[in-house]
This record gives structure tokens, sequence and C-alpha cells, in this order.
């Protein structure tokens, strides 16, 4: 069962080249959690996350300056070599100063042609949502559902077909049922003993970012029935949480050097699915609006509140771990991702003063080499909890 | 990051208004600690960002960038001996031992530092006045959302951002066929037009924005007691425009051949403007200077004697080594344009409305002419800038702790000279962390770009 998830997040180009071969249905890569995927859902069009990989960078150093987010510039140099040319769109959220950017860099590095009307694109190849950055306060919600109508207006036009409240009622009840399973899932995870490593749930949980989620419902069926009867991993490991960015197929590694060096990551904040998305949408409101409020809900590091005192940040994680309990903290950032590390000081006061755990900062370039250093460290962190 | 200690010093001013502009600065400052003196609320606010609603709401702001401008240019005490490091310096190595990286913003890393200190006072020009409140803007960077968040925090005083839509309308440059229909029918495009280049922006859009200033005002009265008062409001905004047409028209004076003012004058006389404007000091400013380079041009005076090639300047500024832009003048280079810290055109007054009105100027600064940040727009207002200003090649700031400035320059070199031959040559380093800078290799390249400059002008 557990192979199936693997090969979504191993190989994941080719399974979705296949899915396509196989449905005849059209695909759209994003780059942010922030892209309301149910959209593309409801409209018969795969979305699927686009992330990087530790390949030598070719092309994007023509384009891309080397003072910027490594994880970005590898997606962007696989997008420039072709890898992602399977994709039928691409979509860009203002999730920070670098993706905002992606608009322009996509279309430098992978230009498609698409269909024209008077110079104007019928719908646009690569497209952006200006989502805010403030996720409370009066006019927000407004402001985000209309730049998600303004979206859906373009992938109607795309799909030639009407998306109704209907279809994305539909949608909403597969994505529910999605999360209603990774909210199992994770149950499992802080569980004492425990039954599932945090290596394994990133891997089931990073495979339904590149299927189709009715596929993933499916799956995940049995794959909790076996949860269920199996023998407890281990006793007695030092219960982490995990903080940090750009964590995908290759970067997630991390998990596997913690788990190596006695540790078990029982939560995370890592920009991708449920450490944000875990909620369920709101049934009882137009599906449009449940979209809406869903992604204002998502505290990532670049968003802020209407809050005179802020400190959202904080909570949002604390609420991770509520009902459990870590001996630590491990923050695992990329190289100038400006947002993480500027949260960073006031969580680690945070994480000392009011939950008393110490935390261990790790900075990544997104290489091999990075996460061969992080493993030194990791080890001396995890011996100092032990005691 | 390297460690250097290089020889840095002011830049030399051609215009004599640009030497007024010191004593200038010292009066807000001194303005603003007499205010808190007083009991008068201050607000800690930030650069690239419309002033009007602070004046007409009788709150005095103070500006953490243009303070860590201060401190990349003067050492404490206010000594000159160069042993001692400039105090961004050490309010840097404060905020990097408390976790923030060395690759944020000089300006984040200095104003963090000093805050973290605990003596405001202990800094050049008194230091800032402690905040009532701290307001800010999700437009320009992500760094100014959290940083002046976390100043917030740390001072515990009440915050406010003022979120606007990221504005990207960001079509690649040269994507087939836009490039050739849109260039040369640019200079003729009406200034007030000009936000049409760029795409105007969408109702909800307008709205949203109209809306945070609103919230923006309310946030203040429920800090100060201090009420709105729409006529009030109108006064500074019309001030404010008249002030901005003084912009545009000393903006159009500097096409003049040779130029009569420069870059090193440029970043000095947009302090006013930048920082004041609303004012009938920030208004008075620009009517002299206007005046002066009137008549420079027409009296034919540049910035050096013999222009033999011009340059553009792409970025913000290195403000601990301002000297900089006199280095090509030994060449006969004269630094003549920074499409940085210039005013676009405002939209029609809306008296009716003034909170609309703000919005849309806003919006329009967020579509890229003030601060062109985003690819597309930053692109193409450095090669119209490069046309109008009749640039031979361009400095550009290579400003490698700030991203927003930083992405568009690797784009901007390469169709700058692949599509119209025209060179340029990189600056690294940070605003004003002298720690980042070489000096060395900064005078290799610009000696060898110089060399390549005048071959051409041969």
């Amino acid at each position: 069962m557990g192979l199936e998830f693997q090969e979504w997040m191993l190989n994941r180009h080719e399974k979705i080249k296949e899915w396509k071969a196989k449905t005849g249905q059209k695909c759209y890569g994003y780059l942010c959690c922030m892209t309301p995927e149910e959209i593309l859902y409801a409209a018969g069009i795969l979305p699927v996350k686009v992330t990087g990989s530790p390949d030598k960078l070719e092309v994007v150093d023509k384009h891309v300056v080397r003072y910027a987010c490594p994880y970005v510039r590898s997606l962007l140099d696989l997008a420039g070599r072709g890898v992602y040319e399977y994709l039928d769109g691409v979509v860009v959220c203002n999730s920070c100063d670098i993706m905002s950017r992606c608009e322009y860099y996509w279309r430098v590095l992978s230009p498609k042609e698409k269909p024209t009307i008077m110079g104007a694109e019928l719908s646009p190849y690569v497209l952006y949502i200006k989502s805010p950055e403030k996720i409370s306060g009066p006019g927000v919600h407004e402001y985000l559902r209309d730049e998600f109508r303004i979206f859906k207006q373009h992938i109607e036009r795309e799909a030639r077909q009407i998306i109704t409240d209907e279809m994305l009622s539909q949608t909403i009840a597969v994505y529910n049922e999605h999360y209603d399973w990774l909210g199992c899932l994770h149950a499992f995870r802080k569980n004492q003993p425990l039954k599932v490593s945090g290596s394994e749930a990133f891997m089931v949980e990073f495979s339904s970012l590149q299927m189709p989620k009715d596929q993933h419902n499916r799956l995940m069926v049995s794959y909790m029935q076996e949860l269920e009867k199996r023998q407890p991993l281990s006793n007695g490991g030092v219960r982490l949480f995990l903080s940090g960015g750009a964590v995908d197929q290759f970067s997630s590694r991390i998990y596997n050097i913690i788990e190596e060096c006695g540790g078990h990551v029982i939560a995370e904040d890592i920009g991708v699915g449920t450490s944000y998305l875990g909620r369920k949408m709101d049934t009882t409101i137009a599906p449009m609006d449940a979209i809406v409020k869903h992604r204002l809900d998502v505290h990532c590091p670049h968003t802020m509140t209407a809050d005179p005192h802020p400190r959202e940040r904080f909570d949002f994680i604390k609420s991770k771990l509520s009902g459990t309990e870590i001996h630590g903290a491990i923050f695992f950032i990329p190289m100038f991702c400006e947002c993480r590390n500027l949260e960073y000081p006031f969580l680690k006061e945070k994480f000392r003063d009011e939950l008393n755990v110490p935390v261990l900062y790790l900075e990544s370039d997104y290489s091999q080499g990075s996460l061969d250093e992080a493993r030194s460290k990791v080890e001396a962190f995890i011996e100092m909890l032990k005691g | 990051m390297e460690e250097k200690q290089a020889k840095t010093a002011p830049s030399k001013k051609a215009v004599e208004t640009a030497k007024e502009v010191w004593p200038y600065v010292k009066r807000e400052y001194a303005a603003a600690h007499q205010a808190k003196a007083e009991g008068k609320p201050v607000v800690w606010s930030c650069a690239v960002f419309p002033k009007e609603l602070y004046w007409a709401m009788d709150v005095f702001p103070v500006f953490p960038e243009h303070f860590a401008v201060i401190t990349g240019m003067m050492r404490q005490g206010g000594t000159k001996d160069e042993s001692v490091e400039k105090e961004a310096v050490r309010f840097a190595r404060i905020a990097e031992s408390a976790g923030f990286a060395s690759y944020l913003c000089g300006y984040a890393r200095s104003s963090i530092g000093h805050a973290l200190t605990g003596n405001l006072a202990d800094a050049p020009l008194g230091g800032l006045p402690k905040p009532d409140m701290i307001i800010t803007t999700s437009f320009v960077c992500d760094l100014r959302g959290k940083w002046f968040q976390y100043l917030a925090q740390k001072l515990n005083v009440p915050f406010y951002v003022l979120d606007i839509p990221e504005r990207g309308c960001d079509i690649p440059y040269f994507q087939p066929g836009l490039r050739t229909a849109l260039l040369p029918f640019y200079n003729k495009i009406k200034r007030g037009e000009r936000d049409l280049f760029f795409s105007p922006p969408a109702d909800h859009e307008l709205t949203y924005t109209q809306r945070q200033w609103e919230e923006a005002a309310k946030f203040i009265t429920n800090v100060t007691g201090h009420k709105y008062d729409q006529d009030r409001f109108n006064e500074v905004m019309e001030l404010s425009y008249r002030t901005n047409e003084l912009r545009l028209e000393i903006l159009e004076l500097r096409k003049a051949v040779p130029a009569p003012m420069g870059v090193a004058d440029g970043l000095s006389t947009m302090y006013p403007g930048l920082y004041t404007i609303g004012t009938q000091r920030a208004y008075d400013f620009y009517v002299k200077l206007r005046d002066e380079l009137k008549d420079r041009v027409a009296k034919g005076l540049g910035i050096v004697p013999e222009e033999k090639f011009r340059l553009l300047w792409m970025g913000l500024a290195p403000w601990f080594n301002m000297s900089l832009f006199n280095y090509f003048e030994k060449y006969g280079g004269a630094f003549v344009f920074e499409p940085i810290y210039n005013m676009c055109p405002f939209p029609p007054r809306m008296p009716e409305n003034p909170f609309r009105e703000l919005a849309i100027r806003t919006l329009q600064q967020s579509g890229g002419l003030i601060a062109p940040s985003m690819i597309g727009q930053a692109v193409s207002t450095i090669i119209n800038a490069v046309h109008e200003y009749k640039a031979a090649g361009a400095v550009l700031f290579y400003l490698i702790t700030c991203r927003p400035v930083v992405f568009p320059t690797v784009e901007i070199a390469r169709v700058l000279q692949e599509d119209f031959g025209i060179p340029s040559v990189p600056l690294e380093c940070d605003l004003i962390d002298e720690r980042t800078y070489s000096e060395a290799q900064t005078f290799a390249r610009f000696d060898a770009f110089a060399e390549q400059l005048l071959k051409h002008a041969v």
C-alpha cells in the first residue's frame, strides 16, 4: 500500500504523465497551497504541487540571481529544462517575494504558446493570484473571493465549461474526506507508542499533492486499516516539532535523518499539505466562500493579521501541538527565506518561554551537502535532549 | 560575510539645494524628539508609502528605514575615526546574535539591533523617539511587514499593516510582439496615463486598498483619540499633489544634456519628498530645487566639466559610501538618473473621496513606477529610463540583501545588452552594512566599465 504512495512521491513526473495519457485530462502545476486547487479539480483538471530537485542547475542562472531561494531556483531550473513540459498551466500566488515573481520567471524559462485573441491569451499559461498578505480584517474575504472568481473564469475558459456551485460542493466533499483521512493519520503520530514515523506520514501526504484526491482517498481506506493492525514502531524516541520551508520529496530526507539519529517528528509546520490545510472546509456556506475561508485560515510565514498585538504564528503552531508533548523543535530554513528567518527569533523565544523546549536552527541550501551537514547537528541536539 | 575595512565617504553634490538636505534631516529628527517630549503621538512607519494621513491626523511619523541610513553613515559618538565601525554594523551584529540572518536587509538588521539595545537614545541624532504605534505595509517587500511586526512585538506597541495587492502585470518584456508593440509608443503616452502601460488596477483591488486606508485612519483614532477630518486631509493631499508636480518638473529638467543634477544629488534630495510629503517645508524645498535646476539648464551647467558618457543607476543606494557616485567623474562619466524614489504622476485630486484617491495612487506606485520591483516592470522601467535620460550604460546594484532589488538585475543586464546593446556593471553589497563591500572588486569593475564606455564614446 505504502508503495503506491511512494511511487507518486518519487516518480511523480512519470505517474502524472501516465495519468494524463490514461484519462486524457489536463494537469496544472501550482507553487503554493494558497492556490484554490478545488476549482481546478472541479473542472476535471489535476492540480499538482511543483517542487524542485537536487540536480545540478543548468539554465536558471541566466535569469535568476543566485541571491534567491535555492528551492525556487531549483524548480525554475526544472521548468527551464522542460521537465514540467507536461503541465497545461501553472498557478503562481503572492506567497513571498520570489514566488510572486515566478509568473515572470516561469514564462521566460518555460514559454508555452496558448491560443490568443487580439494578442491576449484566452487563458494564460501562467496564472497569477494576488493573494493578500493579510488574512484577517475587513474586506479581506471579499477581496480574495474576487481574486478566486477571476481565477475561476480563466479555468472555465480553459476547460470550456462553467464550474457550477454543485461541482464545487462535490469537490469540497472529496477534499473534506481527504482532510479526514489525514487527520486520522496525524492522530496516530501523536499517540504513544508511535505507529507511524514522520517520514512515512510525509510520504503519504506528499503523494496526495500529486495524485487525484479521490484516488488518494481510496488508497487511504486500506492504508488506515493496515495502520490499525500495525505493531508500534518504537518507544522512547525524542519527540520533535519540525518547522521549515521548501520541504519536498528531496529535502524531506531531513525526516529520515532525524529518525536515524533517534528522534521522531510528531508534528510540523512545513508549508505543504495539512501542516496548513488540515481543517475541513465549511459546508454550510456557499462553496466559493468555503474555499476562501479555508485559505484565509492558512497562517504561513508570509501572512499577517489585523491583530494589533500579533503573535498569531506562535498560536497557530501551538495548535498543532495540542494534546501532545514535544522535547524540542527543529527549524529547517532555506537560505534567503526571509519570512521564515524573520519570525524565527520571536518563535524561538516562545518555544523556550512558553513551551519550555530548546530549539535547533538549521540553514539549508537545498542540497545533499546541507543535509549531510545537518546530520551531525541533529545528532548532537538529540543527544543533548536525551540528557 | 567577509569583513573588509574600505575607505568610505559621503558624495560630493553638484547642486546647491542638495547641500541643504542634511540640515533638513536634522531638523526633522529634532522635531520628532520635540513632538514626543510634548506628548504628541509618534508613529514608526515606512518609506515609499504615503505620509499624508499622519500629518492630517496630527501624529509625527519617523522612519526606521531612514534611521538605518543614518546608522550606515555615522559612527558611534559621531566620531570620524575610521577604526570605529559604523553604527549600522554595531546594530547589525546585535540583530544577528539574536538569530536574524546576515542575508536579511541591512536596514532591518540595523533597526532591529537598535531596538534590541534597549536604549533607543544611544544612537546618532538621539536615536528614534519611542513609538506609540507602528504602521507598515505589505508593499515593496516581505520584510517590511514582518520586521515592523517584530519591532511592535519587542516594543509592545499597537501594530497595523496596510495590505496592498502585489500587482504583477509582469508579462515578460520580450514576449513576442509585445515589446515592439509597446516600446516605440512609450514616450508618446502622456504622463498621467502611464499606468496604462502597467495595466490599471481592477475594481476589487481599489476597493480593498481603499478599505485598508480607511482602517488605518480608524486604527490611528483608536490609539491616539485623534479624529479623522476630511477637510484637513484634503489640505495635506492638495499640498502633496502640488509638491509631486514639482518633482515631475524636476524629472523633466534632469533629462537635459549636460546633466544638471546627478544621482548623488537625486538620492539626497529625495528625502523631503519621500518622508515629509504633504508639508509646506517639502513643497518649499522642491520649489528651490526646481528653480536652481532651471537655472543650471539655462546656463548649460553639468555635473562634470565635460560629459563623455552618461550612466543610469539602478537600485537603492550604498549609503555607507556615497562617494561611489562621483567615481566615474575622473573619466568624464556622469551618473544622470536613478529610477527609484522618484514619483510617478499622481491621479487627479478627488476631494470628495480622498481615500479613493490615495488607493489609486498606492496601487499605481505598486505598479512599479516609484520602486520598480516586479521583474517585467523593472526591466521596462530601466529600459525606458536609459532611453529618456540618454544613458550609455547602467550600474546595477546587486543589493545582495534585498530580494526585490536584486531579483530583476540579471534580467535587466541581459535585456539591456542583448536587445539594446547597452552594457552594465554590477555593484554587489548591502545598503549600509559595509562588511559586505569589496573596494578592490568594485574599483576594478568600474575602471574596466569606464574604459569600455570611453572606447564606445570615441
